[in-house]
């Protein structure tokens, strides 16, 4: 497909926001703005996106919004910024995708700094990533919070996500007594 | 899934928590923590125990080192509650056997005392109300090795839960008593009746490796050939020596099982005439690892101090059109410290082999290519290896210190021919791989590089890795020189 063809791609937040993929934060900043050959590069990240755009093919883009029902504006941007700094990455198979993601919780520098917001929005972010089908950023959320579990107490983590304990101090012994034998682990 | 156990922090909030997040981003998010944290998960809250605790059981992994692992608290919680049985996937009993040897040269385990579980009325207790219940036609044997803390009692008690099983790993002091285990996959798997035991239609990949002979375990172990889905499998079985010499391998339905399934197999310590028996019945295999062994031991009619190569291959070709990759490794009283090894002598060669021709990757002893522990008997080998092999991998792992041991100069005498006409031979040959093993002045960096170099000659790229005895030996051989 020729440049000349590519037209900006909007997406409408369900708060009926229309937002420019190319005008995503950080690259609005200044003169610069990301020239129509990447937009599509960006929006494709999301695999839902990817679909709809080969669905409704080059005369169908038009300057049409594509509505995204279950993300707010604040989300969708956000999620746009991710999708712009790793708009040339390099898409992993999908059984190697599997084998390390289970591996390691590592995550990479700009990663980390972009998952530093509240965590509400942490969590907003995965579950856009989810019905986006964005996996890499899925994964990337899915590390953040599993590194907020670690090397946790049952009372660290309820404390950390905010959770009411729900158990009778004899169910507790309960559970501990079953799970006895997986102590030394 | 219930909210009510969250309660939000900011009044304006969405109301998105880890509680509201779907089950499989939650599976995605816990996968990624260990066995500790899903325990500690568990205890969160009522919503989230359900997420954490089919992870915190689809792995079991004990070690058993000086202090028996807590089996029977596993158990009292499983049978209790069969459904977190269900989630069992993987189970690896594991830890080694410490063998020392005394003043006087034997051997002994050092922490063979460690071998009973502590048990007490409450822990045996629904362990033999479940063998109870089976209505074996004798349960005894297995009630009174409950009692006892018998380790492989508890073990067949918790595969009896598990119909899940993908992968069974047993190795060290779990691997050195199997007459229960074995019990439990004869009724499963060769007796017939129904007895509401696991089919393990699932269990793919079994290995149980002893390290220890004390134990004969064929007889426990064959029925593992019957599991419906095996495609890997590693075992040390023993040389039935007791067994009729006629049969060589009773399998216990009478009847030559059907592992068509069965990818690849590790055999250590299986001698020829079981291995025979063995191969007929694995008619897909692909990839063989054989540790033969000759034990002094139980020298006898079957097994004599001679290694008749014609019967090597004789026995390997129930496999001749299926086999990929074979590996032969060669032993002396495995297991055991190393006392005086016993003096072997060869006959026959290797040629048969030629007839693999699937056979893309080949393993051997140096002796068994060349066929002689003396350099001026060897045969030429070029004629022995499968026409369509790849990989050729040649280890001098001398078998028995004897007065024509092979040397640098003589291995190089023997490759050196060969290497004229490898092309002829064994067209597809893609590198020759020499693991050396040998003390430093039978092998030098002169030889290695010559080695490499004739080689490069002939254009067959050859590898020499050298042990790392080898490596250190020669650092003291050089400073002892200067």
């Amino acid at each position: 497909m020729s440049d000349a063809k590519l037209q900006k791609i909007l997406l409408q937040s369900n708060d009926g926001v229309t937002i420019d993929v190319g005008k995503s934060p950080p690259l609005d900043i200044g003169f610069w703005r990301t020239p129509p050959s990447l937009y599509r590069a960006v929006a494709e990240r999301s695999v839902l996106i990817r679909n709809m755009l080969e669905d409704l093919g080059d005369e169908g883009i038009g300057n049409q919004a594509i509505p995204i029902p279950n993300v707010n504006e604040a989300v969708l941007k956000k999620v746009i910024e991710w999708c712009d700094h790793h708009r040339n990455d390099p898409v992993q198979p999908a059984d190697e995708e599997a084998d390390t993601r289970k591996k390691t919780t590592d995550i990479e520098e700009w990663d980390q700094k972009f998952m530093q917001v509240d965590q509400e929005m942490l969590f907003e972010v995965i579950l856009a990533a989810n019905y986006l089908d964005i996996k890499p950023l899925l994964d990337v959320g899915c590390k953040t919070v599993a590194n907020m579990i670690k090397g946790k107490s049952p009372e660290e983590i309820r404390k950390t996500f905010n959770i009411t304990n729900d158990f009778t101090p004899e169910e507790e012994e309960h559970i501990r007594r079953e799970n006895e034998w997986a102590e030394d682990r | 899934m219930p909210h009510q156990s969250f309660s939000p922090s900011r009044p304006e909030s969405t109301g998105v928590n880890l509680l509201t997040f779907p089950a499989e981003i939650l599976r995605s998010i816990f996968e990624l923590l260990s066995p500790a944290e899903f325990r500690s998960m568990c205890l969160v809250c009522k919503a989230i125990r359900p997420h954490a605790e089919p992870l915190l059981y689809s792995r079991i992994d004990f070690a058993w080192l000086d202090k028996a692992p807590p089996i029977t608290s596993l158990l009292r919680t499983i049978l209790a509650r069969p459904q977190l049985a269900a989630h069992i996937k993987s189970v690896t009993l594991g830890g080694h056997i410490r063998v020392e040897v005394t003043d006087n040269g034997s051997p002994y385990i050092r922490n063979y005392r460690f071998v009973k579980v502590p048990v007490t009325e409450e822990d045996s207790g629904p362990p033999i109300a479940f063998v109870e219940s089976l209505k074996l036609s004798d349960d005894g044997f297995w009630v009174q090795e409950l009692r006892a803390g018998t380790m492989d009692a508890y073990v067949a008690v918790l595969l009896s839960q598990l119909h899940n099983l993908r992968r069974l790993h047993m190795r060290g002091h779990f691997a050195r008593e199997t007459i229960l285990l074995g019990t439990l996959f004869w009724s499963t798997l060769c007796e017939g009746v129904d007895r509401g035991l696991p089919d393990f239609r699932y269990l793919e990949e079994v290995s149980v490796v002893k390290e220890w002979s004390s134990y004969r375990n064929t007889q426990d172990l064959l029925p593992l050939f019957y599991l419906p889905a095996l495609k890997h499998m590693k075992l040390w079985l023993d040389n039935p020596a007791y067994l009729n010499p006629d049969t060589m391998i009773a399998w216990p339905t009478g009847q030559v099982p059907n592992a068509s399934t069965l990818r690849s197999l590790e055999l250590i310590s299986t001698r020829e005439p079981q291995l025979w028996h063995i191969l007929a019945a694995t008619t897909g295999l692909q990839s063989l690892k054989w540790a033969w062994n000759h034990d002094k031991d139980t020298e006898d009619s079957v097994i004599k101090p001679v290694v008749d190569l014609d019967e090597i291959v004789r026995v390997l070709t129930p496999v001749k059109h299926t086999l990929t990759r074979l590996e032969i490794e060669a032993f002396t009283d495995l297991g055991a410290p190393p006392i005086q090894e016993p003096r072997l002598n060869f006959k026959g060669s290797l040629r048969s082999l030629r007839e693999f021709i699937k056979l893309k990757s080949l393993h051997l002893p140096l002796e068994f290519l060349v066929a002689a522990l003396s350099p001026d008997r060897a045969k030429p080998f070029a004629e022995f290896l499968p026409r369509f092999l790849e990989h050729l991998t040649v280890q001098t792992q001398l078998l028995c210190q004897d007065d024509y041991a092979w040397t640098g100069p003589t291995i190089l005498d023997a490759v050196r021919p060969w290497l004229n006409i490898w092309r002829d031979y064994t067209p597809n040959l893609r590198v020759f791989h020499l693991m050396v093993d040998l003390d430093p002045w039978e092998w030098t960096d002169s030889m290695r590089d010559e080695l490499i170099e004739l080689g490069a000659t002939a254009g067959l790229p050859i590898q020499v890795t050298e042990s790392k005895e080898l490596k250190r030996s020669r650092v003291r051989f050089a400073n002892r020189q200067r």
